[in-house]
């Protein structure tokens, strides 16, 4: 089973031109999620200030499905696929609260000591629990749009 | 020959970072470096032909299929900021891009890939560029054929075990 997030409304400001969720806000969204499932992983607050460790996004891939129109409200997911020493890597799911998917995300996650800053390995404890989430998150299939390139479709 | 100084770029305007846009790692938070990519793409849109009054006037418009950020080097408050652009790739309804944040000492912060689609919003559905929109992607691509494409793009997500 995967995390899924509290239900998250989208700001009047976040709306663009073409009167829908303008696509960089979308990462918004993502991040916000990502704050509330960190909270599982141990990474809160105060994990940063005891330890001076933290984490940067190495990198974030969107692929955008459906509008979200003002005022929709959406719950975004959080599922760990893979779990190295310094890093993982995850997918998300951006729902209207109808159901329907909007939008998705891929990420990769690095655990920086910020007196580098510098890549670092987990500790034991974070570590642990990383592994006890990417187990609990196993079993479903990876989706098919994890790891794709991206490119046009001709004709 | 491949110096720095010989790769051609096309740059839009410098760009200023906003508070609310830092997080609690003091620095730019990865999704407002979304809107940096957002923004400043807007002068490339504009050139292919999609300014406000085309949207205006032909009920269509652009919409993102996809978009990658990879994330290379912190961005602080008060750090000015610009963006290049680079058209991969043009097809009858949808173009695939790049570009790099680039920090005025001249260090990339970012970069970006993405596939835009061209919108009848009546729909909304993709619907093919009219002649005059793809002759100024043709050009622009033309313009940009023996430029290289970065080795990133493309490249799948992974984590270093």
């Amino acid at each position: 089973m995967s995390f899924v997030s509290s239900l998250m409304e989208l700001r009047p400001d976040w709306i663009d031109g073409n009167g829908h969720l303008n696509m960089a806000y979308y990462n918004v969204l993502f991040d916000l999620a990502c704050d509330e499932a960190w909270l599982d992983l141990g990474f809160g607050p105060g994990y940063r200030e005891r330890t001076g460790h933290t984490t940067f996004a190495a990198e974030h891939r969107t692929r955008y499905l459906r509008e979200l129109k003002p005022g929709s409200r959406v719950r975004v997911s959080f599922r760990l696929l893979d779990v190295g020493p310094k890093s993982f890597h995850y997918c998300q799911e951006l729902r209207h609260e109808d159901g329907w998917l909007s939008a998705t995300g891929e990420g990769l996650s690095l655990h920086v000591d910020q007196s580098g800053p510098r890549v670092v390995p987990y500790p034991p404890e974070i570590a642990a629990r990383l592994e006890k989430m990417r187990a609990d998150h196993a079993g479903p299939p990876v989706p098919d749009w994890v790891g794709s390139a991206m490119g046009l479709r001709k004709g | 020959m491949d110096g720095g100084d010989t790769v051609q770029k096309l740059y839009g305007d410098y760009m200023d970072i906003r508070p609310e846009w830092i997080d609690h790692n003091g620095h730019l938070n990865m999704a407002y470096y979304g809107v940096l990519f957002d923004k400043g793409s807007s002068f490339a849109f504009r050139r292919m032909g999609f300014t406000p009054e085309y949207r205006k006037a032909s009920g269509h418009t652009t919409f993102e299929a996809e978009y990658r950020i990879r994330y290379l080097r912190e961005v602080k408050l008060g750090d000015r900021i610009r963006s290049s652009f680079q058209l991969l790739d043009v097809g009858s309804r949808a173009i695939h891009y790049c570009q790099e944040l680039f920090h005025e000492d001249g260090w990339i912060a970012a970069t970006g890939e993405g596939v835009n689609l061209h919108i009848d919003q009546s729909g909304p559905r993709v619907a093919p560029y009219p002649p005059e929109i793809a002759a100024k992607l043709a050009a622009l691509r033309d313009e940009m054929k023996d430029w290289p494409v970065p080795d990133w793009v493309g490249a799948p997500m992974k984590v270093r075990k």
